[in-house]
């Protein structure tokens, strides 16, 4: 019962993290979310490392799946953010109107 | 409890909270790149936490998953173009989905071949389970064809028949059906 309350409150507390994100931002978000939902990596470490044969080997394909889906998800966002990043400081140097998003970047 | 599965269970409170801040951090655009290092570190520190877990007794299989999935990972992200962001999402989004869906399979086999015992099997558990394999399976086959579609292997179109609502109710209605008859 009481993962079903977690359940519900990690629900709403998502809800409520996402809605404030900017539409600039939603692709890396996407992809950062991605790779955050390969947390079932952990559930397949423990699959993998059961001693029983059907266990382990569905275990095994599914480390490799999930582990695939974190090291590329976060990889993708850092590369995309780091694109993101130049763009920015490009858009700083030549509009100084808009200096409230990029403070920072100046 | 031993101090070690303290250590696990704060490893696990840990990175949910570093998942939060990251999300957070990716909010505003300065703080993007932080809160993606506050994930990433918080999914390394829940790997840590469950390699520790008392249930595993083997580590050949998890450790040649994790360079295989890292190897894979790695080389996708380094080589996909640019352009080609969106569909590679979708399909990494299928490799997880298709991990969740694999790790109930494996769940309910150890439960129904008495490696684990059948009384430990809850209703709660067991819809549980029926709910990650079902939204498992979902996903994955909703990411690959929306990976297929990006990528321009399948026609954008939709594609109609006769009927196909109702078909789409009828297989809806097996899916539930069967999962609440196991």
């Amino acid at each position: 019962m009481a993962a079903l309350y977690v359940f519900v409150l990690a629900a709403f507390l998502g809800y409520q993290v996402i809605s404030r994100v900017p539409p600039l931002l939603h692709t890396p978000l996407m992809s950062a979310t991605n790779a955050i939902s390969g947390i079932s990596l952990v559930g397949s470490i423990v699959i993998a490392g059961e001693h029983h044969t059907v266990a382990t080997i569905l275990g095994f394909i599914a480390v490799a799946c999930s582990t695939t889906n974190v090291v590329g998800g976060f990889m993708l966002t850092d590369r995309m953010l780091r694109m993101f990043r130049r763009k920015e400081t490009a858009v700083a140097t030549k509009d100084k109107t808009n200096a409230s998003s990029n403070g920072k970047a100046k | 409890m031993n101090y070690t599965q303290y250590f696990i269970e704060f490893t696990y409170l840990a990175a949910s909270i570093l998942f939060i801040l990251g999300l957070k951090g990716l909010s505003h655009p300065e703080s993007a790149k932080r809160g993606m290092h506050l994930a990433e570190f918080g999914m390394l520190m829940a790997i840590i936490g469950t390699l520790l877990s008392r249930e595993i007794v083997s580590y050949e299989w998890i450790i040649a998953g994790l360079i295989v999935g890292g190897a894979l990972g790695g080389a996708m992200a380094y080589w996909v173009p640019m352009t080609a962001m969106p569909q590679r999402t979708a399909l990494s989004h299928a490799f997880g989905a298709f991990a969740a869906a694999l790790v109930g399979i494996a769940e309910y086999y150890n439960y129904t071949h008495g490696i684990k015992p059948v009384g430990d099997l809850t209703h709660l558990k067991m819809g549980a389970m029926g709910f990650e394999i079902m939204l498992g399976a979902l996903t994955t086959t909703g990411s690959l064809m929306a990976f297929a579609k990006l990528q321009g292997m399948v026609r954008g179109t939709p594609l109609i028949y006769k009927g196909q609502n109702i078909f789409n109710m009828l297989l809806l209605a097996t899916t539930v059906g069967l999962f609440i008859c196991l």
